[in-house]
């Protein structure tokens, strides 16, 4: 999943980045609403937290951009302004929910959890599809109830690709959603990621959960 | 007011004042007109030993005709030694005022002979070598005065009231002219006293008024604006104090290195800022002006339905009226009622009704959510400072101490009804 993390106070900025990473997500920082506005507009992410009180760019135009712009990323924001006056203004102005200064980090990550997975249509935390059970804020996977070893980014690519069962989902949309912009693009490293998930998930080969649709990407789908 | 006074008590009494004024020079005239008739009289009167001269037609005709209404008489010892030719007086001369000689006595109404003037002089002739006292009388009848004075008491009254009539006319347009302008002054300003007035940049009075009400007008603006201001400027302000405490506050509360005896004053720093903050930006003014509640309870029931989204709630708006306007700063009507509907999403199980009505009393607007209720011990409690209740797990007590810190500032009341008088929990707010 790929966030965008948008605050300008340094230290903080540096807190929640690791946060997060930790977490698993793969993270884009600004530090202003320029920055921010821009990296919206050339990337797609799954989840935007946002800082209200950002230089250039307030927080509030930010998300009027996004919005007007038809970027229907769901937006977490972050207020120091914590009247309610000024929670009515952000959700109003499109944000999805709030998190008022300072907060606990477990917190904004459950936040940050519940916007993606609400964006994605589901309402539980806790996704399957058929023997494969994948907890999002446990980051926990399980095929017929035994626990599944994966690593980060196995985790990511499977995540994603649960979130959005039954689309085809390219090769490039994967890569962007599962690193962040610095990370070189290799699209024979997803193929890699895709043929380990496949071997954890269906060591038999019977189930054949992930399709690749040759020249258009991958679909996760229900087993029989 | 002004005129009825004007009408009813100042033209009678200078009306009055006219009349009496005239009746005493009408006197004044009648002293000093009988006073000649007695010199004249003086001046055919003649003695010799006792025998006095008097010519039988004196020079004044109107002492020689009868029904004159003047007559004359001269009395020497006590005794009446003429009387002039219209006089049929029979009165005995004792009766009459005696003026020391040489001196004269002038008098509107003797005792003696009622409804007449009556001059007397009583001078010292010599005969025979000898001074013999004669008093000379001259008696006017008062029925000319009477007539004369009615004319004038008439013709006064005649022109009075037309003269009463164009004053009241003059002053009332007058009056109208100063009056109306102070009256719609005064108008607008209760209005804007009382919210009905709603501009937040542009000057709130508006209207032309005379040179010297638009100087006030201009004074009460300016005053109304600078104060706006400032509550902007100094809101402002504590929200960028806030957010400078509260950024550095969230790093120090991320940081997986602060030894864990720090967090709770950390907390506790947060919730000193955040109340503290709270109670200094409630904004209400002097003079409130009035917002539309419906469209923040609206906002505020949007925000609900994406925070509480999970929780699938269903919030009743009850409203009889396309608006609901109560004299309230919008920033403290989203506090108080972001607060109350919050705890309510929170502790509802699946239903809300938020009601608004208009009442005798003023505003009532409650809030009902089907939640498990709150214990009557701890109804009172929950709108104490910084409390807590398990009721409201995700709440913290905060949000309601800024309610009750926003009803005390608006002189509002809050009344909680819960389980078992009804289902889940009812916050009843009264607003004045």
């Amino acid at each position: 999943m790929r966030i965008l993390l948008v605050e300008d106070d340094s230290q903080l900025l540096m807190q929640l980045d690791q946060l997060l990473q930790q977490a698993g997500f793969s993270v884009d920082l600004a530090d202003d609403g320029e920055k921010a506005q821009y990296l919206l507009k050339e990337y797609t992410y799954d989840a935007v937290v946002l800082d209200l009180g950002i230089p250039k760019v307030d927080g509030i135009s930010v998300l009027k951009f996004a919005r007007e712009n038809d970027i229907k990323t769901p937006v977490c924001i972050l207020t120091a302004r914590d009247t309610w006056e000024q929670k009515v203004l952000g959700l109003d102005a499109g944000a999805d929910d709030y998190l008022t200064k300072p907060f606990h980090h477990q917190e904004l990550l459950a936040r940050v959890n519940a916007l993606i997975r609400r964006s994605s249509g589901h309402a539980s935390s806790e996704l399957t599809c058929g023997p494969i059970q994948l907890h999002l804020t446990q980051q926990k996977v399980k095929i017929d109830d035994q626990e599944l070893e994966l690593t980060a980014y196995e985790y990511k690519v499977l995540e994603y690709l649960m979130l959005n069962r039954d689309k085809v989902i390219s090769k490039t949309e994967l890569t962007e959603h599962i690193y962040d912009q610095d990370f070189d693009l290799d699209s024979n490293v997803i193929e890699v990621f895709v043929g380990r998930l496949r071997k954890k998930i269906d060591p038999t080969n019977t189930l054949k959960p992930i399709e690749t649709l040759r020249g258009r990407g991958y679909r996760l789908f229900s087993p029989a | 007011m002004t005129i009825l006074l004007v009408t009813v008590v100042l033209l009678p009494s200078l009306a009055l004042t006219v009349s009496n004024a005239y009746q005493d020079s009408l006197i004044k005239a009648k002293q000093s007109e009988l006073e000649s008739m007695t010199y004249a009289l003086i001046a055919s009167f003649e003695i010799d030993g006792s025998q006095i001269n008097m010519p039988f037609n004196v020079f004044d005709d109107r002492l020689n005709m009868p029904q004159s209404g003047y007559q004359a008489l001269i009395v020497m010892n006590q005794t009446i030694v003429w009387q002039s030719s219209s006089s049929m007086l029979n009165a005995t001369p004792l009766a009459y005022p005696q003026a020391q000689i040489g001196q004269s006595i002038f008098s509107d109404s003797p005792n003696a002979i009622p409804d007449t003037f009556l001059y007397t002089f009583t001078a010292e002739f010599e005969s025979e070598n000898q001074y013999i006292p004669i008093k000379f009388y001259i008696i006017e009848d008062k029925s000319a005065y009477y007539a004369e004075l009615d004319t004038f008491n008439q013709s006064l009254l005649q022109n009075g009231l037309w003269v009463g009539l164009l004053i009241s006319g003059m002053l009332l347009l007058s009056l109208l002219s100063v009056v109306s302008p102070v009256k719609q002054l005064v108008e607008q300003l209760s209005k804007v006293a009382s919210g009905q007035h709603y501009s937040q940049a542009d000057n709130i009075i508006h209207g032309d008024y005379p040179k010297e009400l638009n100087a006030v007008k201009d004074s009460v603006n300016q005053l109304l604006l600078s104060e706006s201001q400032q509550r902007t400027r100094f809101k402002n302000a504590l929200q960028d104090l806030a957010h400078s405490l509260k950024t550095p506050l969230s790093v120090l509360q991320g940081d997986a290195d602060i030894p864990s005896q720090s967090k709770a004053p950390i907390e506790q720093i947060d919730q000193i800022i955040h109340r503290q903050l709270a109670r200094s930006v409630l904004g209400k003014a002097g003079w409130q002006a009035q917002i539309n509640m419906l469209s923040v309870v609206d906002r505020i029931i949007e925000s609900m339905d994406k925070i509480y989204r999970d929780k699938q709630l269903r919030i009743e708006l009850l409203c009889s009226h396309d608006t609901f306007m109560v004299a309230f700063d919008t920033a403290d009507a989203y506090e108080l009622l972001g607060n109350i509907i919050d705890n309510a999403c929170k502790a509802a199980v699946s239903h809300i009704v938020i009601s608004l009505q208009h009442s005798s009393a003023g505003h009532r607007i409650s809030v009902t959510d089907d939640g498990p209720g709150i214990p009557s011990h701890l109804q009172q409690e929950i709108l104490t400072r910084g409390k807590r209740l398990d009721t409201y797990k995700q709440g913290h007590g905060i949000g309601l101490a800024s309610v009750n810190d926003l009803l005390d500032l608006y002189g509002a009341t809050l009344k909680i009804t819960s389980r078992p008088e009804i289902e889940g929990t009812r916050m009843e707010m009264n607003l004045a």
